[in-house]
């Protein structure tokens, strides 16, 4: 156990719960409330995209053909990585090591920034390209230059709601670093905000789970 | 598991690197999978290939979601949640799917194969 005293003395139970367990139970019902209802929102942009790929095959397997699988494969490594310091952070809380916690959740973000990183650099590849959609369309060499559109701008859509999404964890967990550094806000006695940062960025690593074999892996 | 056990249990490190060395291994076989020449079996001009990469999509998310976030710990209602938001995307799929895989469901469509009065021509 960590010298530093981490969050509270004593566990806080609101009096409207009959004890810890009940009012955990609570919260994580709460928080997965929110992840279905983001689930709900990626859901739709799927299956736009299955709709799409079942009707132009082709189409998709050509555009798969212009983005670069290693890049992907190096970028789902980055994300699985953080997921294991996001965990990591989560354990130092809940047994009270303060320095693993900060340095953990740090690691976490800095694997964020690196991920949105080589996207960006990804992205300034099509653009050199003139692979996007409506704003820099002019394709070379393509057998479907028309309904490649459609396929660059799910790509678009769907990569960047998810990198939207990092965006936004990257900024929470940077508010948690500076309540977990300076503040020592949380400990063994008061992680659950912690863990459901974890939960919220492990979902984001699922998220990018589905989008990289459906944008990246379709077999010619 | 009591539900005393379940608010606080502990998950330990090692779980979280084998977990880790796991998915890892999956997302090998999806790379070998998605650069594999197609099969012609199922799934159109994707072949067997498409099937087997979302089969090992889903076990990567069981892998995160029972072990990174923890629902194999958690009580029987919170895992109830958890899952119940992926059903929710199996019968939006069903439903969505089924309206498009149905014999001239693009009627009037500029891309059908149908004609039929007053469909508006597009470039192919």
């Amino acid at each position: 156990m960590s010298e530093v005293t981490m969050g509270p003395a004593e566990p806080i139970v609101s009096a409207h719960f009959e004890d810890r367990a009940q009012q955990n139970e609570a919260s994580h019902i709460g928080m997965w409330l929110f992840l279905a209802q983001e689930i709900m929102f990626f859901t739709g942009l799927f299956v736009a995209y299955g709709v799409y790929r079942y009707k132009f095959p082709e189409v998709f397997a050509e555009g798969s053909a212009q983005l670069n699988f290693v890049i992907g494969t190096v970028n789902t490594t980055v994300l699985l990585a953080s997921s294991v310091t996001m965990a990591m952070c989560v354990y130092c809380t809940q047994t009270g090591k303060w320095k693993g916690q900060v340095s953990y959740l740090i690691a976490t973000l800095g694997l964020g920034v690196t991920f949105l990183a080589i996207k960006a650099y990804e992205w300034k590849e099509k653009w050199d390209h003139g692979l996007i959609p409506a704003i820099h369309w002019q394709p070379h060499g393509l057998e479907h230059p028309v309904k490649a559109e459609l396929f660059f701008s799910l790509y678009f859509i769907m990569t960047g709601m998810h990198a939207f999404h990092m965006v936004i964890g990257f900024i929470i967990g940077s508010v948690f670093v500076y309540l977990c550094w300076a503040k020592k806000e949380y400990g063994p006695n008061k992680y659950l905000p912690i863990e459901y940062f974890g939960l919220y960025w492990h979902f984001v690593d699922i998220v990018w789970v589905f989008l990289f074999p459906m944008m990246y892996l379709i077999s010619q | 598991m009591s539900d005393e056990h379940a608010s606080h249990h502990i998950i330990q490190p090692k779980v979280y690197v084998i977990n880790a060395m796991v998915i890892v291994v999956l997302m090998l076989a999806t790379v070998a999978f998605g650069k594999y020449p197609p099969l012609e079996f199922a799934g159109g001009s994707n072949g067997i290939n498409f099937w087997i990469a979302l089969g090992i999509a889903i076990a990567k998310m069981g892998c995160i979601m029972a072990f990174f976030m923890g629902v194999k710990y958690n009580t029987s209602l919170v895992k109830i949640f958890s899952v119940a938001a992926f059903m929710w995307v199996l019968v939006f799929f069903a439903f969505v799917m089924s309206d498009y895989v149905s014999p001239h469901s693009d009627l009037g469509s500029p891309y059908a194969d149908v004609e039929v009065q007053g469909a508006y021509p597009l470039p192919k």
